[in-house]
């Protein structure tokens, strides 16, 4: 009895990357807040796409992946380039907030103000309780923080984590690193708020560059902080780890 | 020598028995022919699959297994005392009939000495068994609307000889249940954006060689229906709040020129819960209607919920179907009229006028409301008066 207590309590979602579930003891925790994060080009939407798009494969885990930068054609387009194609499958699903961004914009009677911080939780919940929602992937804070006017932005965003948090999903938060400051997100909290941090760096070598994988924080989780090298290869990503 | 088992002999040893029944009867407790000694008719029929024919059959078996030797040895296998095969078959082909099935090839076999009398038994055996499963296996599936189906395959049911056609018809009805589920997701999808190609889908799946394409469709449109989903919503909320007020009611007069204005239905919801405290109406209802009224409640429920375009302090009006609605809240409970007809400010004045009323008398009990609505005494008396009033007041300006 203690021991399934404790199964429980310790619930992974597997992030289905070669070698990865390994050093996350089996996955991320379920219902944590991770920021996946990296400068432009190191593949942060196709790796968490492909952690929703397996983990719906092998498990029937249901999630939704918002976009808030690439459109849904751009996205699946692109993920069915690299063996995802959602063809046959009610889940993953994508939801175009860059449609409804840009229709907002262009209407005569927009609304002075959006709350998007609110309103995609709101639906989120609705959401969830209507079809069933075990993942959240938000592409990205950059771009949500950009329709939004934050007064306080520490104590909105913690906030916004909080709720996030209450609706007892996994969140995956791509998160685009500043490139002149030593931090995982825009405002420099998000790194406490999140429960994870997986970060992605490119490294450049004679003959080309070389993608790099690193747990930075994982709470829970006893893990090495290597930067391991990352490849795709057969519709699959893999972190060598010796 | 017969299989004696530590404490009797194996029940499969019965004359006649059967590898099926045999089975049956091991699984319903009864593993050899001494443990059905004490066994009753209403002992056997609780075992699935054993009728009373069969269990009057077994039970005669039995007793004369355990009654006289002579026979006792001739229920034994081959090894104690040569049965003719014919007797056994004989009483295969009784146990088989006592269940209804129909044995008249194989009669015919042994009257007119067929030599594969063996061959044809173990098929028979097999059919039957195959047919057994099939009957439990219809037993568990929605035949809903897939009448002419069944009707076709129990004609057959009885018959361990049409056994590959029976095959054909079970394999054609569980394609046709399938069909007809995917036929009401299908259905379920078609909102406005997916419609056009849910019944493109639909019309895919008139072909049964191209259901697995519609499998694949449907789950497709079972994403983007989800899709469309979240994104209604989140434009909803994210659409322009309307204003309501004086100006609001003005428009609706305009377009509202349906004659003198009637009071249809009056709702008093409890503000903090919006839990339904009374609803008095103008008209007899019938079941119909009043499945309609609550999901009239419901809108405006919803309406007040969502908060978007419901103002806390104004007279909101909104429209339903043929009819408009008036919310007013108070300190503690909120009041909505429905009325069709042309729109009239002295709906709003008379809510405001007997809200007030209610929550004076009854502010007590309505301050922490526990859900008993008893203990509003005077909301019956105000409620009936304002819908008085608002006849005299629909008659005189008409």
């Amino acid at each position: 009895m203690q021991e399934n207590q404790n199964m429980l309590k310790d619930e992974r979602i597997k992030t289905y990357v070669y070698g990865l579930d390994d050093i996350l003891e089996g996955g991320i925790p379920k219902n944590y807040i991770v920021l996946v994060c990296g400068h432009a080009g190191t593949m942060k939407s196709s790796l968490t796409y492909s952690m929703i798009y397996n983990a719906y494969k092998d498990k029937r885990t249901k999630s939704i992946y918002l976009t808030l930068e690439q459109s849904k054609e751009s996205l699946r387009g692109h993920m069915e380039k690299l063996g995802m194609s959602s063809r046959g499958m009610d889940n993953p699903v994508v939801i175009d907030l860059a449609r409804v961004r840009k229709d907002i914009a262009t209407k005569d009677d927009k609304p002075k103000k959006v709350d998007w911080l609110n309103s995609i939780i709101g639906v989120l919940k609705n959401y969830k309780e209507r079809f069933g929602c075990e993942i959240v992937v938000l592409d990205s804070l950059a771009a949500l923080y950009a329709l939004t006017s934050f007064k306080n932005p520490r104590a909105e965003l913690f906030e916004f984590f909080e709720r996030l948090r209450d609706l007892d999903v996994t969140s995956l938060l791509i998160s685009e690193v500043p490139t002149d400051r030593n931090v995982y997100g825009l405002y420099g909290i998000e790194d406490f708020l999140s429960d994870g941090i997986l970060h992605l760096n490119v490294q450049q070598t004679d003959r080309g560059s070389n993608l790099y994988l690193g747990v930075v924080k994982m709470r829970k989780t006893n893990h090495s902080r290597k930067f391991m090298p990352l490849i795709f290869e057969n519709g699959r990503f893999e972190v060598i780890t010796e | 020598m017969p299989a004696e088992k530590k404490d009797g002999t194996d029940i499969e040893e019965l004359a006649g028995i059967g590898k099926r029944r045999a089975k049956l009867l091991r699984d319903g407790g009864y593993p050899t022919i001494e443990s059905l000694y004490g066994a009753t008719i209403d002992d056997l029929t609780r075992i699935n699959g054993i009728g009373n024919k069969t269990a009057n059959w077994i039970l005669s078996a039995v007793k004369e297994y355990k009654g006289d030797d002579a026979l006792k040895s001739q229920v034994l296998r081959k090894e104690e005392k040569k049965v003719s095969k014919n007797e056994k078959y004989s009483r295969q082909l009784l146990e088989w009939s006592t269940e209804g099935y129909d044995v008249s090839p194989l009669e015919k076999l042994i009257k007119d000495g067929g030599e594969d009398l063996d061959r044809m038994f173990r098929a028979y055996e097999k059919s039957i068994e195959r047919i057994e499963e099939i009957k439990k296996d219809l037993s568990s599936l929605n035949v809903s609307r897939l009448d002419e189906y069944v009707d076709r395959i129990m004609k057959m049911i009885k018959r361990p000889s049409k056994i590959k056609q029976i095959e054909r018809e079970y394999a054609l009805i569980k394609k046709a249940a399938e069909i007809r589920d995917i036929d009401y997701e299908l259905k379920k999808l078609a909102v406005p954006g997916l419609k056009e190609r849910v019944e493109e889908v639909r019309a895919k799946l008139r072909d049964p060689s191209r259901l697995e394409e519609v499998k694949i469709d449907l789950k497709d449109l079972q994403r983007d229906y989800k899709e469309n989903y979240f994104l209604e919503q989140i434009t909803k909320e994210m659409a322009p709040t309307p204003p309501m007020e004086k100006k609001t009611i003005k428009e609706f007069q305009k377009k509202e020129k349906g004659g003198k204005m009637v009071v249809d239905d009056l709702f008093l919801l409890y503000k903090k819960d919006l839990k339904l405290i009374s609803h008095h109406t103008t008209q007899k209802l019938s079941s119909e209607e009043r499945k309609k009224l609550l999901a009239q409640l419901q809108t405006i429920r919803s309406f007040i919920k969502m908060g978007k375009s419901y103002k806390s302090g104004m007279l909101n009006i909104i429209k339903y179907r043929d009819k408009f609605i008036f919310i007013l809240e108070g300190k503690y409970v909120i009041m909505a009229l429905s009325a069709h007809g042309s729109i009239e400010k002295w709906a709003g004045r008379l809510m405001e006028k007997v809200i007030g009323l209610i929550e004076k008398e009854d502010e007590a009990a309505l301050k922490n409301w526990d859900g008993d609505v008893n203990k509003i005494t005077s909301e019956k008396k105000n409620m009936k008066a304002l819908l008085y009033v608002s006849a005299k007041l629909s008659k005189r300006e008409a």
